[in-house]
C-alpha cells in the first residue's frame, strides 16, 4: 500500500512538473515588425562591443535585441551555437548581427541557417579564414588591418620612430588578417628604414591568462625603450596588451601608434586613469579632449596616434541600421555597398576608405573592408 | 677504487637529497642565462626582473607552506585567499586611502576577510581528508566564478574603479589613481649597472618569510607540523588536528591576500574576474620545484623554489623569442615545465584516498 | 524510518536534483524559452557529447575515479582529423579513414597516461587534471612549430599559416555537399525526436521491468522507491511525447541522428556488456580495493592501464562525433574544455568518484545540457543582464564538481569513521573484528 502512494505522489509531481513546464512557455507569437538580433562579446573581453549594443538598445527599445556570446569564447562553441539557435527559435527576428564574430561563429551560423534560411548576417570584425566568413555571412565588415599594417609603418616614421616594435602570438598570427598585417607592416617600415622587430608575447588565452600577458608587455617595454631609445613605436595584436603598453610608453616617452582595434575607447582611458559618467560617456569629442590633456601632462602629447572613430560603435551602429533598412526594404537586396558605406561615413564624420577583402587571389563581394586616416593626440 | 665508488654513492645521495627534478631545472635555468649573456640580451635587466618577479610572486608561494605542513597538500585553492585580497585592496580604493596608506588598510581588510574564508574553508577541508587536493582545486575555481558576479554586482562608486561606460567593477583597475602603485618597489630602490633591485619588495617579502619561519618554531607551528607528518600519532598525543589545520588554512589564505596585494602594487593594477583562476598552479610548481613534496615544504624551499622557477620563466621568453623566431615556444615551455613537475611531484606522493 | 530513506536517497542524488530543480525554475522565471528551441538544442548537444561522458565510466569502475586525461583522447582525434583533412579526404571514406587512423594513437597515449596514473596512485583525477595541460603544450608545439618548422608542408595548403609555419587556428571541415567532413555520420540518416523518445520511453519501461524481476528474484534489498520513480518519469513521458505526435506540433520538427543514436546505444551496450566479462569484473575489483585484487592474483597495474586505454580510445571516438557535427574545427581549443564538461556532466548525472554507470552518464550529459541552454535566460530574468547569466553559469559548472566530490569525500569519510567506531565497540566487547579493509588515514 505504501509502496503505491509513493508511486502516485511521485507521478503526480512530475505530472504538475510538466505541466508547468508545458504552460509556461508558450510560442512566441510572430511580431508584424522585424528585429535585429545583435551579439556581441562579454564586457571581459572588450567593453566597447557589449556598450554599443546597449546603445543600439536604447535607440530603438522595440527592434533590437541583445544577446552576448560566453565568456571564453575559444573554449565554449556548442554555447555560441545555443545562442545563435535560441535567436533562431524566434520568428520576430530577422536580422543578426555579430560584433565580434569571434572564431566559432561560422560553426554557428551554420546551424542558424539550417533552421532559419530567411535571415540576412553580418559579420562584424571577424577572425575565421575569408573562404569560410564568405560562405556564411551575408555581409562582413572589417577594420582593414592589412592596409593598417602598411599604415602603422608610415605614421610610426611621421611620429618620428626609428624602430617599430609588434607583439603578437602564435595563435593570432595563424589567423590571417594579423600575419598579412605583420607582413606588410614588416615590409613598409624596412621600406622606410625603420628597424622592425617582432616580439612574441604571452597569449592571454592560454594558461599564462591576461595577467600573463599583461606582465610581460610591462616589462617588455621599458626593456625595449632601453635598448633603442625613446623614438620606439610599439604596437601589437590582442586586447589585453594594449593598456599595459599605452601606460608604459606614456610613462617612458615612446611612441604609440594606434591601438589593435582602433577607438579613442580602447584602452587609453584606463591606461590614463580618465574619468567619465553620466552624459560623457559616448562623448568622442570629449575624451580625444581627454586623452590630449593627459599625454600632454606626461609630456608625450604627439607621438601618440589613433583612429578617430570607435570601431566597435562604428560597425553596431552600421550593422543594426542596414539591418533595419534591409527589413524595411529600403537597400538593395542584401548586399548594397552604397547604403552600408553611406552608413558608416555618416556616423564617422571623416572620410572612410573601402576595399573589398582578397585572400589567395579571389576577391569576395561581400566582405567590406574600411579605414581611416590617423589623429594625433 | 673503493674512494671513487664511495664517491659515486655519495655524490648519488646527493642528488636524490636534491631532487633531480631540481638539479636538471636548475641546470637548465643556468644553461639559458648563460645563452641570453651570450646573445647580449641585457642580463643585468632580466636580472632586476626575476628579482622583482620573485618579490611579487613570493608571498602566494609563501602560502602553500602552512597548508603544505598541515597534511592538506599544496594550497590549490589559493583563489579564495587571493580573492580576499582583492576584495581588500578594491574596498581600500573605494574608501579613498591613497599611497602606503591605501596598501595597508587593503591589508588590513584583506586579513580580515581571510581569517573569515579560511576558516569556514578549513572547515570544509576537515571533511574531506584525503581529497584535498582536488575539492580545493574546484572550490578555488567555484569562488572565483562567484566573484566575477560579485565585481559586476556589489556597488561601487569611485569611478577610476569602474567600467567606463557602465556599471560594475571594470576588469583591471589601475593602481595609480590611489597612487599605490610600485610602493613597495620604490622604496629604497637602487640600481646595479642596468639592474633594478627593489629593495621595498624584496624586503616585505623576506619579513613574512621570517614571521612564517618563526610561526613554524612556535609551539602552535610544531603542532601543525606533527598533525601533517603523522596525523595519528599526533591524535594520540592528544593534539587538535582538525583545529590545527583550520589555523594552518587560515594563515594559507591570509597569506594568499597579502600576496596578490603585494603582487598588484607591483604589477601597478589589479585584476579582476577571470584573472584568480589559474594562479594557484605556478605557486604550486614553484614551490615543488624548490624541493618540497606534498607533506613536506620549508620556507627556504619557497625562496628557492620561487627564485628557480620565475627565474625559467623570466629567461626563456627572450631566448626562445631568439632561437625560435616566428614560434612562441617560450609559452610552450612554461606550459610544459610548470605542469612537468607538479606531475613529477605527484608521482612521489604516498597514500591518500582512492582517488 | 521511510523518512530516513527517502533523506538517504535525496543525499545520494542531490546532484541530479539540484539540476532538475534548476531546469525547472529556468523555464518558469523566463519568459518564452521555444519547447522547440530546447528539445532541438538538448538531442543535438546530447548526441555531440554523450560519447565523450560515456568514455568516463570505465576507469571509474576500475577506481581511477574521474579521468581528466579524455582531453588526451581528444587530442589524438584531432590530430587525426588534421592527417585527414590534409588529404582533402571527406564522406564516408574520410570519416572511417579518421576512426582508423584515431585508434592507434589513442591507444598508444592512453598506455602512456596508463603509466602515469600507475605512478601517482591515490591522486589520479590531479594528475590526469594537470597531464592535460602538459599534453596540451605538447600537442601546441607539434601543431603550432613542428608542422612546418620541422616537417616540411607547402604554405599555400588552406590548413597552414600564410607564414608556412604552424596550422591555422580555425580550420573548415568541408561541406557535406563538397564531399567534406561535416556531418559525415550524423547526415546519414535521420528520424524524428519525437519518435525515437517514444521508443526510447517504452522499451525504457520494458527493460526497467526486467531489472526489477532479476533483483527481485535475487531478493536485494534495494529501495523501491528508485524504481517507481523511473517507471512513472517514463509514463509520463510516453504520454507527453504520445500527445505531441497527435496534435502534430512544432517538436516533429527536430531530428535525431541515427547512425550517431545507434552508436550510442552500441557503446553503452559494449561497456554495460563489458563490466559483465571477466575484464569488467577485474577492474570492478581493483577499483573497489587494490591490495585484495593483488593478493587474488590480478594484475592490478596492467588492468588499470587497460581501463585508461580504452577510455582514451573512446573519448578519441567521442570527439570524432563531436567535431563532425560542429563542421568546423578550432586547432588550438576544440579540446580544452573537453575533460572538464564530461566530468561535470558525470557527476550530475549522479555518479561519484568510486561509482558510474551508463544511466549516469545519459542522465547526467541530459541535466548538464540543460543547464546550459536555459542559464542565460535565468541571467536575463533574473539579473537582467545576460551577462550575469554567463558568469552564473560558469559558477554553477566548477561548483557542481567541487560539490559532487565534496559529498562523495563526505560520506566515504563518514562511512568509514563509522566503521572505525564499530570495530571499536565490537573489539570491546569481545568479537573479532572481520573485515581486513585497510583503512587510510
Amino acid at each position: 500500500m505504501k509502496r503505491c502512494g509513493f508511486a502516485v505522489l511521485s507521478v503526480c509531481f512530475l505530472v504538475l512538473a510538466f505541466a508547468f513546464v508545458t504552460v509556461g512557455s508558450a510560442l512566441v507569437e510572430a511580431a508584424p515588425v522585424g528585429k535585429v538580433a545583435i551579439v556581441t562579446n562579454t564586457v571581459s573581453s572588450n567593453e566597447e562591443e557589449y556598450r554599443s549594443a546597449q546603445v543600439a538598445m536604447e535607440k530603438y527599445p522595440d527592434r533590437v535585441v541583445h544577446r552576448t556570446w560566453p565568456d571564453n569564447v575559444a573554449k565554449e562553441q556548442e554555447q555560441m551555437i545555443t545562442v545563435l539557435q535560441k535567436i533562431g527559435a524566434d520568428p520576430s527576428i530577422k536580422a543578426v548581427v555579430l560584433n565580434q564574430a569571434s572564431p566559432g561563429s561560422n560553426a554557428a551560423v551554420d546551424k542558424l541557417r539550417e533552421i532559419r534560411d530567411d535571415m540576412l548576417i553580418i559579420y562584424c570584425n571577424y577572425s575565421e579564414n575569408a573562404p569560410d566568413v564568405a560562405k556564411r555571412a551575408d555581409i562582413g565588415l572589417l577594420g582593414n588591418s592589412m592596409e593598417m599594417g602598411t599604415r602603422i609603418a608610415i605614421q610610426a616614421k611621421k611620429l618620428g620612430a626609428k624602430t617599430l616594435i609588434h607583439y603578437s602570438f602564435p595563435r593570432h598570427l595563424s589567423i590571417p588578417i594579423f600575419s598579412v598585417r605583420r607582413d606588410n607592416m614588416k615590409k613598409k617600415a624596412e621600406e622606410l628604414g625603420l628597424t622592425f622587430l617582432e616580439v612574441t608575447a604571452p597569449d592571454p588565452m592560454s594558461d599564462a591568462g591576461v595577467s600573463g600577458t599583461q606582465q610581460f608587455i610591462m616589462e617588455d617595454v621599458p626593456k625595449k625603450i632601453n635598448e633603442y631609445g625613446k623614438d620606439t613605436a610599439f604596437n601589437g595584436t590582442n586586447c589585453a596588451q594594449q593598456i599595459p603598453m599605452i601606460k608604459q610608453v606614456a610613462d617612458l616617452g615612446g611612441i604609440y601608434v594606434v591601438p589593435c582595434c582602433p577607438s579613442p575607447f580602447h584602452g587609453f582611458p584606463t591606461a590614463l586613469g580618465i574619468d567619465a559618467s553620466g552624459d560623457k560617456k559616448y562623448d568622442v569629442e570629449y575624451i580625444i579632449g581627454a586623452t590630449r590633456e593627459k599625454l600632454k601632462e606626461k609630456g608625450v602629447l604627439g607621438r601618440f596616434s589613433n583612429l578617430p572613430v570607435p570601431g566597435a560603435l562604428l560597425l553596431s551602429h552600421t550593422g543594426v541600421e542596414y539591418a533595419l533598412m534591409w527589413m524595411d526594404g529600403k537597400t538593395n537586396g542584401k548586399m548594397d555597398d552604397a547604403v552600408l558605406k553611406k552608413l558608416m561615413e555618416d556616423f564617422a564624420g571623416v572620410q572612410v576608405d573601402f576595399e573589398k577583402l582578397q585572400d589567395s587571389g579571389v576577391v569576395y563581394d561581400n566582405l567590406l573592408l574600411y579605414i581611416m586616416d590617423f589623429i594625433v593626440y | 677504487m673503493a674512494d671513487i665508488k664511495a664517491g659515486i654513492r655519495k655524490s648519488g645521495r646527493l642528488i636524490k637529497g636534491f631532487g633531480l627534478a631540481r638539479l636538471i631545472l636548475g641546470i637548465f635555468f643556468i644553461f639559458l642565462m648563460t645563452l641570453g649573456f651570450f646573445l647580449n640580451l641585457g642580463i643585468g635587466e632580466i636580472i632586476g626582473d626575476i628579482l622583482r618577479r620573485v618579490g611579487m610572486n613570493g608571498i602566494l608561494v609563501l602560502a602553500m607552506v602552512p597548508s603544505i605542513q598541515s597534511g592538506t597538500g599544496p594550497n590549490f585553492a589559493l583563489p579564495i585567499g587571493i580573492v580576499c585580497g582583492l576584495l581588500g585592496i578594491v574596498y581600500s580604493i573605494e574608501w579613498g586611502f591613497t599611497g602606503l596608506m591605501c596598501l595597508l588598510v587593503g591589508f588590513g581588510m584583506a586579513v580580515i576577510f581571510a581569517t573569515v574564508a579560511g576558516y569556514i574553508y578549513g572547515r570544509l577541508l576537515n571533511s574531506v581528508k584525503g581529497a584535498e587536493m582536488m575539492i580545493a582545486t574546484y572550490t578555488g575555481f567555484s569562488v572565483v566564478a562567484l566573484f566575477c558576479l560579485a565585481w559586476l554586482m556589489l556597488p561601487f562608486s569611485n569611478p577610476g574603479m569602474s567600467w567606463f561606460l557602465g556599471k560594475g567593477l571594470r576588469e583591471t583597475v589601475q593602481l595609480d589613481i590611489a597612487e599605490a602603485g610600485q610602493v613597495f618597489n620604490n622604496f629604497l630602490m637602487f640600481k646595479v649597472g642596468s639592474a633594478v633591485i627593489p629593495t621595498g619588495l624584496l624586503l616585505v617579502f623576506g619579513l613574512l618569510c621570517f614571521l612564517v619561519y618563526l610561526f613554524f618554531q612556535s609551539k602552535t607551528g610544531i603542532a601543525i607540523s606533527a598533525g601533517g607528518m603523522n596525523p595519528k600519532f599526533a591524535e594520540a598525543s592528544g593534539l587538535d588536528i582538525d583545529r590545527n589545520r583550520i589555523i594552518a588554512n587560515i594563515l594559507s589564505t591570509i597569506l594568499g591576500a597579502i600576496g596578490i596585494i603585494v603582487y598588484s602594487q607591483s604589477y601597478g593594477f589589479v585584476q579582476l574576474y577571470a584573472a584568480p583562476l589559474m594562479m594557484a598552479f605556478p605557486a604550486v610548481a614553484a614551490v615543488l620545484i624548490g624541493g618540497a613534496t606534498a607533506s613536506r615544504a620549508r620556507v627556504s624551499h619557497v625562496i628557492i623554489g620561487t627564485t628557480l622557477f620565475q627565474g625559467l620563466m623570466t629567461i626563456s621568453m627572450p631566448v626562445t623569442n631568439v632561437i625560435f623566431a616566428g614560434a612562441d615556444l617560450s609559452e610552450i615551455v612554461r606550459a610544459v615545465i610548470q605542469n612537468g613537475i607538479i606531475l613529477y611531484a605527484l608521482t612521489q606522493v604516498k597514500g591518500g584516498l582512492k582517488i | 524510518m521511510r523518512g530516513r530513506k527517502i533523506t538517504e536517497w535525496i543525499i545520494d542524488n542531490l546532484v541530479p536534483i539540484i539540476f532538475v530543480l534548476f531546469t525547472i525554475v529556468g523555464f518558469s522565471v523566463s519568459d518564452d524559452v521555444p519547447l522547440v528551441f530546447f528539445f532541438r538544442e538538448l538531442s543535438s548537444r546530447f548526441f555531440r557529447n554523450i560519447i565523450l561522458v560515456l568514455s568516463l565510466v570505465i576507469p571509474v569502475i576500475a577506481g581511477l575515479g574521474l579521468n581528466f586525461g579524455i582531453v588526451i583522447g581528444a587530442m589524438a582525434a584531432q590530430a587525426a582529423l588534421v592527417l585527414v583533412r590534409f588529404f582533402d579526404a571527406g564522406g564516408i571514406p574520410g570519416t572511417l579513414l579518421w576512426f582508423a587512423l584515431s585508434f592507434p594513437v589513442a591507444l598508444f597515449l592512453g598506455y602512456l597516461t596508463g603509466k602515469l596514473f600507475n605512478k601517482t596512485r591515490g591522486q589520479e583525477m590531479i594528475a590526469g587534471l594537470i597531464v592535460g595541460f602538459f599534453a596540451n603544450g605538447v600537442y601546441q608545439f607539434v601543431f603550432l612549430y613542428c608542422v612546418g618548422g620541422l616537417i616540411k608542408v607547402p604554405a599555400d595548403h588552406p590548413m597552414v599559416k600564410p607564414d608556412g609555419v604552424g596550422l591555422r587556428a580555425t580550420i573548415d571541415m568541408g561541406k557535406p555537399a563538397e564531399g567534406g567532413l561535416q556531418y559525415a555520420i550524423d547526415g546519414i540518416a535521420k528520424m524524428p525526436l519525437v519518435w525515437a523518445l517514444l521508443l526510447a520511453s517504452v522499451i525504457g519501461l520494458v527493460v526497467l521491468f526486467f531489472i526489477y524481476r532479476k533483483r527481485r528474484m535475487l531478493n536485494r534489498a534495494e529501495s523501491k522507491f528508485g524504481y517507481y520513480f523511473k517507471a512513472a518519469v517514463l509514463l509520463v513521458a510516453a504520454f507527453f511525447l504520445a500527445g505531441e505526435i497527435r496534435g502534430n506540433t512544432m517538436l516533429m520538427n527536430v531530428e535525431i541522428p541515427l547512425v550517431t543514436s545507434v552508436i550510442v546505444v552500441l557503446v553503452c551496450i559494449m561497456t554495460q556488456w563489458l563490466v559483465e566479462t571477466k575484464l569488467g569484473q577485474d577492474f570492478n575489483s581493483v577499483g573497489k580495493s587494490q591490495y585484495i585484487s593483488k593478493v587474488s592474483g590480478i594484475d592490478v597495474d596492467r588492468k588499470r592501464i587497460i581501463a585508461v586505454m580504452m577510455s582514451t580510445v573512446l573519448a578519441a571516438f567521442g570527439q570524432i562525433i563531436y567535431l563532425q557535427d560542429m563542421g568546423t574545427f578550432n586547432t588550438y581549443s576544440s579540446h580544452e574544455q573537453i575533460g572538464m564538461f564530461s566530468v561535470a556532466a558525470l557527476l550530475v548525472g549522479g555518479a561519484s568518484v568510486a561509482k558510474a554507470n551508463i544511466g549516469h552518464a545519459i542522465l547526467g550529459t541530459i541535466l548538464f545540457n540543460a543547464m546550459f541552454i536555459i542559464s542565460p535566460e535565468i541571467g536575463q530574468a533574473v539579473f537582467g543582464q545576460v551577462l550575469l547569466g554567463e558568469y552564473f553559469r560558469t559558477f554553477m559548472v566548477y561548483g557542481v564538481i567541487g560539490l559532487a566530490l565534496g559529498i562523495y569525500v563526505w560520506k566515504t569519510n563518514r562511512q568509514k569513521s563509522l566503521l572505525i567506531i564499530k570495530e571499536a565497540s565490537d573489539s570491546v566487547s569481545g568479537y573479532a573484528s572481520g573485515n581486513s579493509q585497510e583503512v587510510k588515514n
